[in-house]
């Protein structure tokens, strides 16, 4: 059943964010990459997910499958965030394979993967039925704006002065 | 405010988890036709804001800052965020009252309790970066409302793991996507099939960032700032370096406050926010005049698609 598999993999994450973070040396700059933001691993379903996408959505699916970053979270900068002070976490682009990633609807691909996600996407995608989510030019939720509504099956291409230009987004 | 959320989050988490383990307890079926299943989930009818709730919703018109007043020519076609909360909030509804229907339980937090950073797409107050002298002097760069919702991390921790507990039922995600999703978008509508407006607002944007004027004046800021001892070329130069998550009860550091004060300051000096508002106003005024029945077309499309939302909505209460 999912909810205990959750349940499990809540407090594993839980742990080994703890663990990280205890562990990371003040001093050093640690660096980790993360394309998954949104459950606590990456085997945890990540079926409610707002995908911020590489690649423009199809136009004939209105779907996007491209690489992405899968979120839940408010991020007021698309390059990342330092949970400690010590460390950073990038966020980049990465796959979210069938096999592995079990129930994401159309799993994200590898185009992309590896890529910074700050001021390097084309679409997304609102898989999240519980949140609408806000997409801005600038960190800090500033300049122009996307707003991407609770999840209704349609990936969205981001606009002209969003593609490439990225800065933070923001559930609501 | 923060400790209420947390005990509400954790109570409705409780009865997420409870409701999930009399489900699996009980093995009810929770199939797409909902037959057979020889009990009914009760409803919470969606608290839906209230007035009080309303009144802390960003306005139309910004109402104190360097952008005090100011409201663009394209966000006559664009939805406001009342508008958008209706619109999100009614879906919710249909997708409940489906949910239900099939035996499942889905109980979103409302659109709207969180109120939004900006009023509309234009994204006004914060449309050329931080404008506002109080707000950066009390929170930085980030703007009040995050500091509300993203301090609160205990709640939404709690919320998340509500919703995986509602979520976990086993067919739940079918009866969702499959049918409760397409139910809502066929009875209320989708939100942004088109998004003319916001298109044009984004291309106005990056147009009048090269015109003359204003390049003029974000040089003008640029030079402010140095003098001020900081050097930054691009207003995302000043915001990005303290982009990052506020911990409960966090204040930012004196040197956010200086960095975001000084920034507001050298935007009144060198006069950025009113040069590029006034280039941006001839500019849309352009785009709306040469996208007239494209723009007409979306705002006709959002009348009848909030029509429906509020029918939903009054029928609801």
């Amino acid at each position: 059943m999912r909810l205990t598999r959750t349940a499990v993999a809540t407090a594993a994450a839980a742990a080994a964010v703890v663990a990280t973070i205890t562990a990371a040396p003040p001093a050093s700059a640690a660096t980790s990459y993360v394309h998954n933001d949104c459950t606590s691993t990456d085997t945890s379903h990540p079926t409610h997910c707002f995908r911020i996408q590489f690649n423009s959505r199809s136009e004939t699916t209105q779907q996007s499958d491209s690489g992405c970053l899968a979120t839940r979270h408010s991020r007021s900068n698309d390059d990342g965030y330092s949970p400690n002070g010590a460390s950073f976490i990038t966020f980049v682009f990465g796959a979210f394979p069938s096999d592995a990633y079990g129930g994401m609807p159309t799993p994200c691909d590898a185009r992309g993967s590896g890529q910074g996600v700050y001021h390097h996407a084309a679409s997304a995608w609102n898989q999240d039925p519980y949140a609408g989510y806000t997409v801005y030019a600038n960190t800090g939720y500033s300049g122009t704006s996307k707003y991407y509504p609770k999840a209704d099956g349609i990936a969205r291409n981001l606009s002209s002065g969003l593609k490439n230009h990225n800065g933070s987004h923001k559930r609501s | 405010m923060s400790k209420t959320r947390v005990q509400a989050a954790a109570l409705a988490l409780a009865a997420a988890m409870a409701a999930t383990v009399f489900t699996s307890a009980c093995g009810a079926p929770h199939t797409a036709s909902g037959s057979g299943t020889g009990r009914q989930l009760v409803a919470q009818a969606m608290p839906l804001p209230d007035a009080r709730i309303r009144a802390t919703w960003p306005q139309s018109r910004v109402e104190q800052g360097l952008a005090k007043g100011m409201r663009l020519p394209l966000q006559d076609y664009m939805l406001g965020y009342a508008d958008v909360v209706d619109v999100e909030n009614a879906r919710d509804v249909v997708k409940q009252e489906c949910m239900q229907r099939l035996s499942f339980r889905f109980a979103p937090e409302p659109s709207g309790l969180q109120p939004s950073v900006a009023y509309d797409a234009m994204n006004m107050k914060r449309r050329y970066g931080i404008t506002d002298r109080a707000e950066a002097a009390a929170h930085g760069f980030t703007p009040p409302q995050a500091v509300t919702a993203d301090d609160d991390t205990a709640a939404e921790d709690l919320e998340l793991a509500r919703e995986d507990a509602e979520s976990a039922v086993s067919g739940w995600d079918e009866a969702m996507n499959q049918t409760c999703v397409p139910e809502a978008n066929a009875k209320v509508g989708v939100l942004y099939e088109t998004d003319v407006a916001g298109d044009l607002a984004s291309q106005s944007y990056d147009a009048t960032a090269k015109q003359t004027p204003v390049r003029n004046a974000v040089a003008g800021w640029s030079s402010c700032m140095v003098r001020d001892g900081h050097r930054v070329t691009s207003l995302d130069d000043a915001e990005g370096r303290f982009a990052a998550p506020k911990k409960p009860g966090m204040k930012p550091g004196r040197a956010e406050v200086s960095l975001a004060t000084d920034d507001v300051d050298c935007k009144q000096t060198s006069n950025l926010v009113g040069t590029w508002y006034q280039a941006e106003t001839v500019y849309q005024h352009r785009q709306i005049t040469s996208h007239k029945r494209e723009l007409e077309a979306e705002k006709a499309h959002n009348t009848k698609l909030l029509e429906r939302a509020r029918a939903v909505l009054t029928a609801r209460k």
